[in-house]
């Protein structure tokens, strides 16, 4: 079953044609890898889906629901969490209250609850914070949850915005190049957590990656674009020795 | 003498404070400079007013004027800054004036241009405190004004501190993209700050109104000064922009003192002046990385 289906989308910025009619199902429970050189389109894509840009036409549906003319916000609250390309933290903000902006949707309590400081407000603090520590835990920044962000290391910040990210206990998952900037042990380690994500959460996850090793090792199903079009797709094995994409990449990336 | 004058200042400048944090607010979540937010209040003290004819205490009316000026400040968001959303700084700032000349053109065609008095809102003999040998004289309205800057600065502190309404507006304050996709619905954040903002105007211009009189001016002088605190904390800071608007009344009182009265209007613009001058990022802001 698909969780979501991308229908000859269009997006353009002036006269650049950023994505060109591209058709993508991403399954549910699979961690989708979306690749293609520099300015093939692909944080577009993300963005379009998020509802960030305007589309000039297709259709996005999310679990059967056409969201294609939703409000970014109403978009993220349905459950699809996005992680940046570049860090985009809440820098005067502490690491703990970075990741709470995250369960925003999750709240269940309403104005006159916070006013009054109510019973149910407290309940819904409660889990939001052992929710917050939960996550804090498994991505090894509990230690790090009074700094704030704008101190961190770079490899702490792409965590913490992972951590926010998962908050609201999405089911879709958007990594935009999770892994640019990262050492290779810190690699590894996103590695191994990007698959607890999967496998342990439950949550589909797309990735838009430039380490093709990262990529051929945990992906399911590999979408390349390239000038916004889809040029291929398939299992890593298809997608390596696909002479499509050896061509796009022309000797840039040994696959 | 000098304990004397900080605490009278102090009195004159709770009211910049109140005002300054109205911008400020605004400011920081939405980016805009509001130069209508003074005559937003004025209109509340116009409403108070009116309620006020009708037989109704002058407690009742400040009370009843608050969701009427917090709907105005939801009014003038929703249908002026937010459809002009993305506009650079210097046009939001023209757009800002412009609204305020319309306010104090409805005020003078519906209300008259002459002064009116209200009442204020606590009668009785003021507070005598001998103080370091001198004299302090407090209004009862005075130490109202006070109690109600210590309970909004309190009420501000927890919103923001530990709700999730305060938490997405500080978020939407720094990045408000961001927020959007964090499932915060930014443009109700920033109806919010406004309809606050208002609100507090409005509730500036009624206390202020038995010194001041109700006029369709009488707000200028309090939105100038607090648009001097505001600068003061780079408009970064509720609590700077709280603490600049008493800097500039025990500094007003001083002059006033020292310098005769015929100085006071001038001092907070010579004051804003050297500020920029010196630090353009404010007194006590820290440098911008970005929009705030
Ligand atoms: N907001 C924007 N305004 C104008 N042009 C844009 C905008 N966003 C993207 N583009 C253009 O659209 C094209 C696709 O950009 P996009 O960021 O989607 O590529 P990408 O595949 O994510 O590249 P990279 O691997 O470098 O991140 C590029 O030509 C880019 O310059
Ligand atoms: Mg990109």
């Amino acid at each position: 079953m698909e969780i979501l289906k991308i229908e000859d989308l269009h997006v353009s910025f002036g006269g650049v044609k950023a994505v060109d009619g591209l058709n993508m199902n991403v399954e549910k429970g699979t961690l989708h890898a979306l690749i293609g050189p520099n300015g093939a389109g692909k944080t577009t894509v993300f963005n379009a889906i998020n509802g960030i840009v305007k589309k000039d036409s297709g259709r996005v549906i999310f679990k059967g629901m056409d969201i294609t003319m939703l409000k970014t916000h109403r978009i993220a609250s349905l459950g699809i969490s996005r992680v940046f390309q570049n860090p985009a933290l809440f820098k005067y903000m502490t690491v703990l209250d970075n990741i709470l902006v995250g369960f925003h949707s999750k709240y269940e309590h309403g104005f006159v609850d916070e006013i009054i400081a109510g019973k149910k407000y407290q309940r819904e603090l409660r889990r939001a914070l052992s929710r917050a520590y939960y996550i804090a835990d498994i991505l090894e920044i509990k230690n790090r949850m009074g700094v704030y962000a704008a101190n961190l290391p770079y490899g702490v910040q792409k965590m913490v915005e992972l951590g926010r990210a998962l908050m609201p206990e999405p089911s879709l998952l958007l990594l935009d190049e999770p892994a640019a900037g990262l050492s290779d042990s810190e690699t590894r380690w996103l590695l191994e957590i990007i698959e607890r994500i999967r496998n342990e959460m439950d949550i589909t996850v797309i990735m838009i990656e430039h380490d093709m090793k990262l990529v051929m090792n945990i992906s399911d199903v590999i979408t390349v674009m390239d000038f916004g079009k889809k040029i291929a797709e398939g299992k890593p094995n298809e997608i390596r020795n696909n002479p499509e994409v050896l061509k796009a990449y022309l000797g840039g990336v040994k696959l | 003498m000098i304990l004397n004058q900080i605490i009278l200042g102090c009195v004159v400048g709770v009211y910049y404070s109140l005002v300054a944090i109205g911008l400020v607010l605004v400011y920081k979540v939405s980016g805009i400079v509001n130069f209508a937010y003074g005559n937003m209040g004025m209109m509340g003290a116009y409403i108070a007013l009116l309620f006020l004819g009708k037989g109704m205490s002058p407690l009742a009316s400040m009370l009843l004027v608050i969701p009427v000026a917090a709907s105005m400040g939801y009014v003038v968001n929703r249908f002026t800054m937010r459809p002009l959303k993305g506009i650079s700084h210097s046009s939001m700032l023209i757009v800002t004036l412009g609204i305020m000349m319309v306010f104090e053109g409805i005020a003078v065609q519906i209300f008259g241009a002459d002064y009116k008095a209200f009442p204020e809102l606590v009668k009785g003999r003021p507070f005598v405190f001998h103080i370091a040998g001198g004299l302090v004289l407090l209004r009862r309205q005075d130490l109202l004004v006070i109690t109600i800057f210590a309970i909004f600065s309190v009420f501000m502190a927890l919103l923001l501190k530990s709700t999730k309404i305060g938490l997405a507006m500080r978020a939407v304050s720094q990045d408000e993209q961001t927020a959007k996709l964090m499932g915060v619905n930014s443009n109700l954040i920033i109806s919010i700050a406004w309809m606050i903002s208002a609100s507090l105007s409005a509730v500036v211009a009624i206390l202020a109104s038995p010194k001041t009189y109700i006029s369709p001016g009488m707000m200028i002088h309090y939105q100038i000064e607090g648009f001097t605190a505001a600068v003061l904390g780079g408009f970064e800071s509720l609590i700077v922009a709280a603490l600049g608007g008493m800097l500039l009344g025990i500094l007003e009182t001083f002059v006033g003192d020292q310098l005769g009265n015929a100085f006071k209007p001038t001092i907070s613009l010579a004051f804003i002046v050297a500020v920029l001058l010196i630090k353009p990022e404010g007194l006590f802001g820290r440098r911008k990385l970005e929009k705030l």
